[in-house]
């Protein structure tokens, strides 16, 4: 059955790294936002609770799959990534990587410094997130993309 | 008429409007009218389906489901059921006439009333006329507060109490009069009353905050940055800046000033114990000034509206108000006619607030009341007003000036002359009347001043002491409502406001004059950081069509910043170099609308379609635009305005 849907208009497609794994996301551009109570003063931890990601306000380096699971529900194997390009096109490449890893976060996506929020222990690159990508994720974008 | 029922269904399966509403004025409709509704509330989920429903329609061509050729009636319709969809505070449905829906559906008044649970609809237009009709003497204005006199008994002790710590507190004897009173009006603490001074007098540095152009408002973000760079702040922004933020009753009391619901509190702090956007607008402000200047007028007469008006229920609804005006109209003077009218057409008597807060009012009312009158005439007075009248009369021009300018600040500085003849002569008048033994000079010498002198010696300190708090609520509203070409209108309404004079006048009026700056608002600025080097680049998305009018590709977030190219700037120059700043005139009304509508980021999952806060760290003008408001800003910009930023 294919995971493969519509992309909404609030979601960036991402790629999420953690010990060695490789999944497809389509999260929003704030729960890319590392730090959010620092990108957000106004934003109440308390308050808001589980509402949003899962409760996990600031997203540290080891916090990989706490992070997974706050975003389970738009996590997707890498492998269906040829299924979101078939109903998307060119909207489902990936504009940011999230490399639990490598504690960085790269971002490609232009309107907004998603990589100047990433708070303490990450490294925020602007840069095409192809570019950091392994061979062999890049084999599997590939081929999702050669075969649709 | 199927086609008309599943539309029906679409608006109240996306809860667009009351069932009430939809039931009566939906039927009654044009497609084209629900679409033009559509476009001002497109923010849901049932309106984007209505609209491809329409649109196919449209292309068909539509039967005609109108059963009434009466145009102008069903746009008073569509009018009702935008203000509807508006919700509380907006003014969309100023022309709305019930009386024209009551004709329409053959039905009285009440049932209309009813039917549709009315809230926002003829609020304004009633008040504006109903002040040419009064012209009470200031003979008459004064035989009131004589009456009123009586209740300054009770108030005498707690006066005393409160001013006699003020003046321990290092506070000279007329300003903590005058705190004591501003604080019994507006049921503060003098130290809230310090605190909101403070606000006031800092709210343009505030707005500003983080560069950039003004938004006529401070956000929580705006005062956080302030305390957080002490050094780019004078010390007395920055400690003002400190104490709100210190006092949360205070900004929630202000930040929910604009509602007429859940306002219950037994202590007269109506809102104070929950915030609502955390945007502190002028319109706030100058509401929550309204507000509690307005209740001194009316809370006197609640038993009786209570006992008179209707049913025995403890609830002082709209029919109790309606009722106990009618049957005492003649008895009333004419500003408790007219504070009763507000009451009626702004519906403050909704959620029971003048009910919750009853008693703290008839206190304020006594002792607002009673002091002007007691430092009006003079030596007249006894006890401890009569005490302090000589003080205040020998020296109370740092304490007048003390309770009012701090409104004042900003409000008289712009190319109207009336707005400084207004401050000047009512200033004069106080000084007049206090600084000559009592303030019988400035009320024998009324003929000499101009009308705003009139107006603060005809009530007496009243006017000054709280006083040119209300004259300042009527100011604030004034430099941001009126347009520098509407100052003749804007003028005309002042004349008429002077026949009745007073605070709640004032305060009525600027109300009034208020409404205006949803007639014809400056535009605003729209800016956007655009281009880069693929792949790392933004599309072009906002470009100048070959008219002039701004086009946009896609239907993605787009995100762009009102009012505030610095922060423009500063994204391409810190984190984009090389992009280029797309900007265009917008209509201020779409930016406002934007700004209403607007969550924060991290709910961008539960609230589907609204417009999302950006970067709020950095400023407090940048959005994400989805779909549907994106639609509606290009119909916003204005043509021939378009350009790219050098």
């Amino acid at each position: 059955m294919s995971d493969a849907r519509v992309i909404e208009d609030i979601e960036i497609p991402a790629l999420i790294c953690q010990r060695g794994a490789w999944f497809y996301a389509l999260p929003t551009i704030a729960e890319l936002i590392l730090d959010y109570p620092a990108y957000d003063p106004s934003f109440d931890a308390e308050v808001v609770g589980n509402r949003f990601r899962g409760g996990l306000a600031v997203v540290g380096v080891t916090d990989g799959f706490a992070f997974l699971a706050a975003l389970d529900s738009v996590v997707y194997p890498l492998a269906s990534y040829g299924q979101f390009v078939a109903v998307n096109s060119e909207s489902a490449r990936p504009q940011v990587v999230v490399n639990f890893d490598e504690a960085q976060l790269t971002s490609g996506y232009f309107d907004r410094a998603i990589e100047s929020q990433c708070g303490e222990g990450w490294t925020g690159v602007f840069a095409d997130p192809l570019d950091v990508l392994p061979s062999s994720v890049l084999g599997v974008l590939s081929s999702g993309e050669s075969t649709t | 008429m199927a086609e008309r029922s599943r539309l029906i269904e679409g608006w109240l399966e996306g809860d667009v409007l009351p069932p009430e509403v939809a039931a009566v004025v939906l039927p009654l409709m044009s497609v084209e009218q629900i679409v033009e509704i559509e476009a001002a509330f497109p923010n849901t989920v049932s309106i984007a389906r209505l609209n491809e429903i329409l649109a196919a329609h449209d292309a068909q061509g539509l039967p005609d489901w109108v059963p009434s050729p009466e145009i102008d009636r069903l746009r008073q319709l569509r009018n009702l059921l935008v203000a509807q969809v508006a919700g509380a505070g907006s003014h969309l449905g100023l022309d709305v006439s019930i009386a024209a829906l009551a004709q329409l559906h053959g039905v009285s008044y009440v049932e209309v009333e009813a039917a549709l649970l009315v809230a926002d609809t003829d609020r304004l237009s009633g008040s504006i006329d109903a002040l040419g009709a009064y012209g009470p003497t200031v003979e008459a204005l004064r035989a009131e507060r004589l009456e009123l006199l009586g209740r300054l008994a009770d108030g005498d002790a707690v006066m005393a109490a409160t001013i006699g710590g003020l003046i321990d507190d290092g506070h000279g004897l007329a300003d903590a009069v005058v705190l004591t009173m501003r604080a019994e009006a507006w049921a503060m603490t003098p130290d809230e009353v310090l605190v909101f001074d403070g606000f006031v007098e800092h709210f343009e540095v505030f707005d500003n905050a983080t560069g950039g152009g003004t938004d006529e408002g401070v956000s929580m973000a705006d005062l956080r940055w302030v305390v957080d760079h002490p050094a780019d702040f004078a010390p007395d922004a920055v400690a003002a800046a400190a104490e709100v933020l210190a006092n949360p009753t205070l900004r929630y009391r202000l930040d929910t000033a604009l509602e007429n619901n859940d306002v219950l509190d037994a202590d007269g702090r109506f809102g104070g114990t929950r915030s609502d956007d955390g945007f502190f607008a002028l319109a706030d402000l100058e509401m929550f000034a309204m507000k509690q200047n307005l209740s001194f007028l009316v809370a006197g007469h609640f038993d009786a509206v209570a006992d008179e008006g209707g049913e025995t229920d403890g609830f002082l609804s709209k029919h109790d108000f309606e009722t106990y005006l009618e049957l005492h109209r003649a008895e009333l003077s004419a500003e408790e006619i007219q504070a009763f009218e507000i009451v009626i057409e702004a519906e403050f008597y909704d959620k029971g607030w003048f009910e919750a807060n009853k008693h703290a009012l008839a206190l304020a009312a006594a002792v607002l009341a009673g002091g002007a009158f007691v430092l009006m005439t003079g030596g007249l007075g006894s006890g401890i007003s009569g005490a302090l009248i000589t003080t205040v009369a020998a020296g109370g021009v740092g304490a007048t000036a003390a309770a009012g300018t701090t409104f004042t600040i900003n409000a008289f500085s712009d190319e109207s002359n009336w707005e400084d003849d207004l401050l000047a002569n009512s200033v004069d008048g106080f000084f007049a009347g206090a600084g000559s033994g009592g303030a019988v000079l400035g009320v024998t010498n009324v003929a000499a001043m101009g009308t705003a002198g009139q107006i603060a010696t005809g009530l007496g300190l009243t006017s000054d002491m709280t006083g040119l708090a209300g004259l300042g609520a009527f100011d604030l509203g004034l430099q941001y409502a009126i347009h520098p070409e509407e100052m003749d209108e804007a003028h005309d309404l002042l004349n008429r406001i002077s026949l009745v004079t007073g605070v709640p006048a004032i305060t009525i009026g600027g109300y009034a004059v208020w409404a205006n700056r949803f007639a014809a608002p400056d535009p605003a600025v729209l800016y956007r950081v655009q281009g880069g080097t693929p792949p790392l680049a933004s599309q072009s998305r906002i470009g100048i069509g070959p008219s002039g009018e701004m086009t946009i590709e896609g239907s993605n977030m787009l995100f762009v910043t009102f009012d505030d190219l610095g922060r423009a700037r500063a994204y391409v120059a810190a984190n984009r170099p090389g992009a280029e700043i797309i900007s265009f005139d917008v209509d201020a009304a779409f930016v406002a609308d934007v700004r209403a509508s607007a969550v924060p980021e991290f709910e961008a999952r539960m609230s589907p379609g609204v417009p999302l806060i950006a970067d709020p760290s950095k400023t407090n003008s940048s959005f994400g635009l989805r779909a549907d408001w994106i639609d509606r800003l290009a119909e916003a910009a204005l043509e021939g305005t378009g350009r790219i930023v050098e």
